[in-house]
């Protein structure tokens, strides 16, 4: 099913994509002036820093994919069931990833069949930037994404307009257990106009080894039935005019991405028969058009998209002999957001419709939803302050032609902001904000055959951030430090449970959780002289996540499943001239795998390391190529997020790529 | 430079960070006076264990099986039952039996239940005549030589079999057709041990689950139904005239002493829990409630215990550690036990 080895089928497709796009090279249009978006600048500045990650420092962690990236943000938690094509889920500050939104390129990205993102079916070649916003922003933050309470924001290299008239990615990977990888971006255009296309192929064999450790010995093993082939194309246009102090642009996208995988499951001993598989394909295409001038803003969007995932698992002991589920979810999105200035106001209105339907070949029923959130927000900027109120509404409707449901569900969630300006404290910021949201139950959690639950309601979270950042260069040294303390809280949180027997589950709304928690941030970077450059970031993450739901259960006050206490990463890039070496560290602290705290359901703490290095050769002006080859988990640590989703050992890996602008 | 040094340092700290000991308590060699208690874990985490009771004393060890074999038990235990010197113990998700000494608790032999390339995840057992018989969710019964352990037998019978017993020379298998939701099966079959082959079929509802025999030839088998309109309920199948009744009680599972059943039944949307007993001889619901629920969270079964008290296994919700719950005829709680996650099986040292 999934071919291997280094095949002409990757050839085939940058071929194509060359002669494809070959004419877009040939014709060029001359570099104009930027103009970027109108945000309200002054002395607030500091307001829209969030924690981000830039595209050189994306290629110096060289991630597989977006999950593994965001590991290094800070109070991020990665749930990772594998290497390359394992399943990574995150979890920000103790809550469930569907509280936190992922927008790619402006537009939010979902998954109303299982809730939460596949983080690891997103990769990066193509990503500029990588940021978790907090979202107390003057930003044209799609509304829906707008209401929670933090969001992990995208912006690829397919559509953002550049000053130069052509644009070239292009890379080729090889790695440990069969990783072969290429890429190729292109964009046409300027500031102005752009046309761009993007293209990538991934094969992986995954047959890593692994070490159990039985009591006190160990044995060694190879993780199997772990293969997978994937492909991804995107095409995008963009184009900007102005017409006096008014400037409006429109973008457009169209994305296929397609993964033929192996599911290895988690390690069951003496039993590695795994033969599962999963094909999963996203299509989307998506309409982005804003409107600025010095007092007005409005974005307007829509977005299409399809998934289809197809589930095999060809040992299974029913009469057929196997179980085969393919599931296609079909979901539009369109929403408007306007910002007014006056005087030293700002206020906001903006609404989005979502509607999603879920087809399967399982006895489910035709589900469908229909969401509406809608937004008011007002800003005052005084002097030594700015505070922000808004209002959101969610509506969440669920239908299905099979079942009967619950009410449909209306909240009102009223959030609020305060920040102090720079004109308070030249090089310190304090800040404070609240923000409630409710996620609505994925189609998973309320019709899974036997396991959904149909009356389930959305689950709220609510949460309460004190911040500090002090920003200031000390003798050539810049400076970075960010602290927050948080509160959250989880009601009606969506769990799944065993309930008549231990093979009958049911998904229910019973969970509350109290998240108490801080991290802590540090960067500073520093150009020693001509030649020598250092960079050091670190971070850590402090949360106590535990389960008040209920005072007579065992579980009570006990901290909640995967959710690890300590987190912390360092990172570390010392350049000399072209060439630079760069050094990683990631510790995830101790966690259990239910929600009781015992000391057999406790998974112990890691310590993973990666070391790289890299050398750019410039070529001509504007063009270079760029090595870069790095081993990855330094110390060979046999280690897993998730109990018996057993992550690879020490790999290596090598990367060239080709630039151009 | 100095903060650099510094973070190494923190970084090198954090990895030498404290790594919890594995239990080396030293236990007696010989065992007895004590209970074997086998905890069935949960799906997918391989913390199916053995916990040993020592009833002198009440103490615990848990995780015997490890101690003793330096290896894991595996995934989901599902059964286990004695027969001579040596005890059997079905490993749903491992795919194995596990034969241990009942003296050193020491594997004797790892039978691994693969088939026509794919795991058979065996269920149930029962004993007959020297041999152990195995039900495995590929719908086989499999006959283990207890001498040899070598598989001496396959027998092709409904789907996913789970519960099976011996009633005059016959083998009585529950077909569940539990992976066939929606669609289950309703069937028992009848094999004659003699020629090893099936010789009838009772319909008696919708997925049947565990059974047990009498010494008046019945059969009683619990029929979970659909979880939803259709009850879990006993079924009883008479082995002489052939007629399959429906006894009308709710039960999860059965146990029997004597003459007499001891009915468990766990009722998930009122969250109570309920043993009742049933007499054998008269076919009459002796007592319909022994026990106060309250004592109880989650009852996984109710076993027998010497000749006057009771063991309820505790399932406490099902993810969080079980116990063993004592009660005496009266119905009256006697002690609790902590013991591992999800117990199922006892076997009882003298």
């Amino acid at each position: 099913m999934i071919s291997l080895g280094i095949n002409s089928r990757f050839l085939h497709v940058i071929i194509t994509c060359s002669l494809l796009f070959m004419p877009y090279f040939l014709i060029s249009q001359k570099d104009t002036t930027l103009f970027n978006e109108v945000t309200v600048r002054g002395n607030h500045l500091k307001i829209d820093r969030h924690t981000t990650l830039n595209e050189a420092q994306i290629e110096r962690l060289a991630p597989n994919d977006l999950g593994s990236l965001l590991q290094y943000i800070n109070g991020i938690t990665i749930k990772s069931y594998g290497g390359i094509g394992g399943m990574k889920t995150l979890s920000h500050r103790g809550l469930g990833g569907e509280h936190t939104q992922l927008i790619v390129d402006g537009l939010p990205v979902s998954d109303p069949q299982n809730g939460q993102t596949n983080l690891a079916n997103i990769q990066l070649n193509n990503v500029e930037e990588v940021g978790l916003s907090h979202q107390n922003t003057d930003h044209l933050v799609p509304v829906s994404g707008l209401v929670k309470g933090s969001s992990v924001q995208l912006k690829t290299f397919d559509q953002q307009f550049s000053p130069h008239k052509f644009s070239l990615r292009s890379s080729v990977t090889m790695g440990s257990f069969g990783q072969k990888e290429g890429f190729v971006g292109l964009k046409k255009g300027g500031d102005k106009t752009f046309i761009s296309f993007s293209g990538g192929y991934r094969t992986y064999e995954g047959d890593y080894p692994y070490q159990l450790n039985f009591g006190n010995e160990s044995q060694q093993l190879y993780r199997r039935n772990n293969a997978l082939e994937d492909y991804q194309v995107a095409v995008g246009a963009g184009i900007k005019w102005r017409k006096g102090t008014t400037g409006q642009q429109i973008k457009f996208f169209a994305k296929r991405n397609a993964i033929d995988q192996q599911l290895p499951g988690a390690v069951i001993f003496y039993n590695n028969m795994a033969q599962e598989t999963l094909k999963t394909e996203n299509n989307s295409a998506g309409l982005n058009y804003r409107l600025y001038s010095s007092k007005f803003a409005f974005k307007a969007f829509a977005q299409y998209s399809n998934r289809f995932l197809h589930y095999h698992d060809p040992t299974y002991l029913n009469t057929d002999g196997f179980l085969d589920n393919q599931y296609t979810t079909n979901s539009l999105i369109g929403g408007f957001h306007l910002r007014y200035k006056w005087e030293d106001f700002t206020f906001h209105a903006g609404n989005d419709f979502g509607y999603d339907a879920l087809e399967t070949t399982r006895n489910l029923g035709e589900p469908n939803r229909t969401t509406n959130t809608s937004m008011l927000k007002a800003k005052y900027y005084a002097k030594y302050f700015n505070i922000e109120a808004s209002v959101f509404s969610q509506s969440f409707i669920d239908r299905n032609t099979s079942k009967t449901h619950r009410k449909d569900y209306h909240k009102l969630h009223p959030q609020f902001s305060f920040y102090t300006s720079d004109a308070l404290f030249n090089d310190l910021q304090l800040f404070i904000w609240y923000k409630p949201s409710s996620r609505a139950p994925s189609f998973n959690e309320l019709y899974y055959s036997q396991v959904g639950n149909k009356s389930l309601v959305p689950e709220e979270s609510s949460q309460v951030n004190i911040g500090t950042r002090y920003i200031k260069t000390i003798k050539k040294v810049d400076f970075q430090i960010q602290g927050n303390i948080f509160k959250n809280l989880v009601n009606d949180k969506i769990i799944a449970l065993p309930t008549q027997n231990l093979f009958v589950w049911s998904i229910q709304n019973i969970g509350k959780v109290d998240v108490f928690g801080g991290d802590i941030h540090l960067s500073a970077s520093t150009q020693l002289n001509r030649n020598w450059k250092i960079n050091f970031q670190t971070g850590a993450s402090l949360q106590k996540a535990i389960d008040i739901s209920d005072e007579s259960s065992p579980t009570f006050r006990n901290k909640i499943a995967y959710t690890p206490s300590l987190t912390g990463n360092a990172m570390l890039s010392i350049f000399f001239k072209k060439a630079g070496i760069n050094f990683t560290g990631l510790y995830i602290g101790e966690r259990y795998s239910l929600n009781e705290n015992t000391s057999s359901n406790r998974l112990d703490p890691y310590l993973v390391f990666d070391l790289s290095a890299n050398y750019t050769f410039k070529l001509k002006r504007n063009q270079q190529l760029k090595l870069h080859a790095g081993v990855k988990n330094l110390g060979n640590s046999s280690y897993n997020f998730i109990k018996y989703f057993v992550m690879p050992g020490r790999n290596y890996f090598i990367k060239l790529s080709y630039e151009i602008n | 430079m100095k903060l650099i040094k510094y973070i190494i340092i923190t970084l090198l700290v954090l990895t030498s960070c404290k790594k919890e000991k594995v239990d080396t308590s030293v236990m007696d060699s010989s065992f007895n006076n004590g209970l074997l208690v086998l905890n069935e874990g949960l799906f997918q985490h391989n913390n199916s264990t053995l916990s040993w009771i020592n009833l002198a004393n009440n103490e615990v060890h848990n995780d015997v099986f490890l101690e003793k074999n330096n290896r894991p038990l595996g995934d989901t235990g599902n059964d286990m039952l004695v027969y001579g010197g040596k005890i059997y113990i079905v490993v749903t998700g491992s795919s194995t039996i596990e034969v241990i000494d009942k003296k050193t608790l020491k594997s004797i032999k790892q039978i691994q239940f693969n088939y026509n390339n794919q795991p058979q995840e065996p269920r149930k057992m029962a004993i007959y005549s020297g041999k152990v018989f195995v039900s495995s969710f590929d719908g086989y019964v499999t006959a283990i030589d207890t001498v040899s352990l070598n598989i001496s037998k396959r027998i092709k019978v409904g789907r996913n079999p789970e519960g099976i017993c011996v009633a005059n020379q016959s083998l009585y298998v529950a077909n569940s057709g539990g992976l066939d939701f929606q669609n289950v099966d309703t069937t028992v079959f009848e094999i004659d041990l003699n020629t090893m082959s099936v010789v009838d079929t009772f319909i008696v509802g919708n997925n049947p689950g565990s059974m047990i025999a009498d010494e008046f030839n019945n059969i009683y088998v619990v029929k979970r139904g659909d979880y939803t309109s259709d009850p879990s309920e006993i079924v009883r199948i008479n082995t002489s005239d052939k007629s399959v009744t429906n006894l009308g009680i709710a039960a999860s599972s059965i146990s029997k002493r004597g003459n007499q059943l001891y009915i468990s039944y766990f009722n998930h949307s009122s969250g109570s829990s309920a043993v009742s007993t049933y007499d054998c001889a008269s076919q009459s619901l002796i007592n319909p409630n022994l026990i106060n629920n309250q004592d109880i969270t989650t009852l996984y079964g109710v076993i027998p215990f010497k000749s006057d008290e009771l063991i309820c296994l505790d399932a406490m919700s099902f993810t969080n550690t079980g116990y063993l719950r004592f009660f005496n005829y009266s119905g009256n709680l006697n002690n609790s036990i902590k013991v591992g996650l999800n117990p199922n099986s006892i076997v009882h040292y003298e």
